[in-house]
C-alpha cells in the first residue's frame, strides 16, 4: 500500500517543478517583506523629518534596488536549473 | 528570413510545448540560415551550448537581439542629434536660450532629471565632465528596453502572413550578453574615474578602509582588501543580472499570458474566444507595467553607476566642516519634480 503510493508519488508528480516552484515562492516572499520593511520605515522616517526626504528615498531606492537584484539573480538561476 | 530553435529548445516541431514556445519567444533567434564566419575551437567533440560552440566550432550568426542593440544605437544618436540641435542657442533675443518644440523640450526635461536629481548630489563638481557617459548609459537602455515592448515582428507576420518574420523584435538588455558588455562598462567607468580624479595610488589603497600603518591591523586589512575588489565585481555583475533578469522575466510573463489563449483554444474553440477578451484586458495592464519597468530598470542601473562612482571617488579627509548643513536641498534627490514635471526644466529658478 505504501509502496504503492510511493510509486503513485514519483511518477505523478513532477518532483523538480515542485521544488523550482516552492523555490520561487519563498524567494519571492523573503523579497515582498523585505522591501516591503524598507518602504515602511522610509514612509515613517519621513513624517518625522520631511526636509530630509530626498535623502531617506535616496537610500530606501537602494536598498530595495539591492534586495531585487538578489531576488532577480536566484529566480533566474531557479528557471534554468 | 530563417528562425532557427537553439538545439537546446529543440522541442519536436508540431508539439513544441507552450512553456517551451514562452521561452523562445525571449531567446536570440537567427536571422540568416548560413553563419557570417566560423572558428574553430578544440576537438570534434567540445560542445559549450552557452558559449554558442557546437561540434568544436562557434558559428556567428547575427540574432534578432543583435540587430535591436544596434536599431537602438542607432535610434538614439538619431535622437540626440535632433535634440541639441532644438536646444542649441540661436535665434534673437531671449527666445535663442529657449528649447525649440515639445520633442525636445521633452528629452530636455529627461535630461535635465537625471543630471540635477541623479548625479548632481552624488558627483557635484565632477558632473559636467562625466555626464555625456550617464546620459548615454540611461538612454541606451532605456530606448533598448521600450523599443522590445514593440511587436515588430508579430505585427509583420500578421501583415504578411509569413510565420518566418514573427521573431523581428526583441529586446536588446533581454538578452545576457549585452547586459554584461553595459555592466563591464560601468565597471571600467568606475576605475577609470577613479583613478583619473585622485590619483592611482590614492584609489588602489582606498579599498582598505582601515589604512595601512598598523601592522596589527594589516591582518584584517589585507582580506578585506581583496573582499572589496570582489565586492566591486559582484556590484557589477548584480547591475547586469537585474536588469537582464527583469526585462526577460516580464517578456516571459506576458508571452505566457498570450499562450494561455492557445491553450485554452485547444479545449474548445469558444472557450479560446472567451479567454482571448481576458487575456487582451489582461495583456494590456501586463505591458503597460512592463513599460513602468523599463524606465525604473534604466533609471536604477544609472543611479546605481553613479552612486558606486562616487563611492569610488571619494576623499577620506573631505568633510566640509561644521557649515555643511546634511539636509541640504542639492545633495538631495527632489522626488517631488517627478510629480509636477514643469518644474524640471533648467529654466526653473533654483532657490
Amino acid at each position: 500500500m505504501f509502496e504503492f503510493a510511493l510509486l503513485l508519488a514519483q511518477t505523478a508528480i513532477d518532483l523538480n517543478k515542485l521544488g523550482a516552484g516552492i523555490g520561487m515562492g519563498l524567494v519571492i516572499i523573503g523579497a515582498g517583506l523585505g522591501i516591503g520593511r524598507i518602504g515602511g520605515s522610509a514612509v515613517d522616517a519621513i513624517a518625522r523629518q520631511p526636509e530630509a526626504s530626498g535623502t531617506i528615498s535616496t537610500q530606501m531606492l537602494i536598498a530595495a534596488a539591492l534586495i531585487e537584484g538578489v531576488t532577480v539573480i536566484a529566480l533566474i538561476l531557479i528557471l534554468i536549473s | 528570413m530563417l528562425l532557427q530553435f537553439p538545439p537546446i529548445l529543440a522541442a519536436a516541431d508540431a508539439e513544441a510545448s507552450l512553456t517551451d514556445m514562452a521561452v523562445s519567444h525571449v531567446l536570440p533567434h537567427r536571422l540568416h540560415s548560413e553563419p557570417l564566419f566560423s572558428v574553430s575551437v578544440g576537438s570534434e567533440t567540445t560542445t559549450i551550448p552557452w558559449l554558442n560552440i557546437y561540434n568544436g566550432h562557434y558559428d556567428f550568426y547575427i540574432t534578432n537581439h543583435l540587430m535591436m542593440t544596434m536599431v537602438a544605437a542607432v535610434v538614439v544618436l538619431l535622437t540626440f542629434m535632433y535634440v541639441a540641435l532644438r536646444i542649441r542657442v540661436g535665434g534673437i533675443g531671449l527666445d535663442a536660450y529657449r528649447t525649440k518644440g515639445r520633442f525636445a523640450q521633452l528629452f530636455e526635461t529627461m535630461l535635465t532629471f537625471i543630471r540635477e536629481e541623479v548625479v548632481r548630489p552624488n558627483l557635484r563638481g565632477m558632473t559636467d565632465k562625466y555626464i555625456a557617459y550617464i546620459w548615454t548609459v540611461f538612454f541606451f537602455v532605456l530606448f533598448a528596453n521600450v523599443l522590445g515592448l514593440i511587436p515588430i515582428g508579430y505585427i509583420a507576420q500578421a501583415v504578411t502572413k509569413d510565420v518566418s518574420f514573427s521573431h523581428l523584435g526583441g529586446t536588446a538588455t533581454g538578452n545576457l550578453s549585452l547586459n554584461v558588455v553595459l555592466a563591464i562598462g560601468s565597471f571600467i567607468a568606475i576605475i577609470f574615474i577613479g583613478i583619473r580624479e585622485i590619483g592611482a595610488k590614492a584609489f588602489f589603497a582606498h579599498f582598505n578602509p582601515i589604512g595601512w600603518d598598523d601592522p596589527k591591523m594589516l591582518l584584517i586589512g589585507i582580506p578585506l582588501y581583496f573582499l572589496e575588489w570582489m565586492g566591486l565585481v559582484i556590484k557589477c555583475v548584480v547591475l547586469a543580472m537585474r536588469l537582464f533578469g527583469t526585462m526577460m522575466a516580464g517578456h516571459l510573463v506576458i508571452a505566457s499570458f498570450v499562450l494561455l489563449i492557445f491553450s485554452a483554444a485547444k479545449v474548445s474553440t469558444s472557450l479560446g474566444l472567451g479567454v482571448q477578451v481576458a487575456v487582451l484586458f489582461g495583456g494590456i495592464a501586463l505591458t503597460l507595467l512592463e513599460l513602468f519597468i523599463c524606465f525604473l530598470q534604466a533609471f536604477i542601473f544609472t543611479f546605481l553607476t553613479v552612486l558606486f562612482i562616487s563611492t569610488a571617488v571619494a576623499h577620506h579627509g573631505d568633510h566640509d566642516g561644521h557649515d555643511h548643513d546634511p539636509f541640504d536641498e542639492r545633495d538631495q534627490m527632489n522626488m517631488e519634480k517627478l510629480m509636477s514635471p514643469s518644474t524640471m526644466s533648467p529654466a526653473v529658478a533654483k532657490h
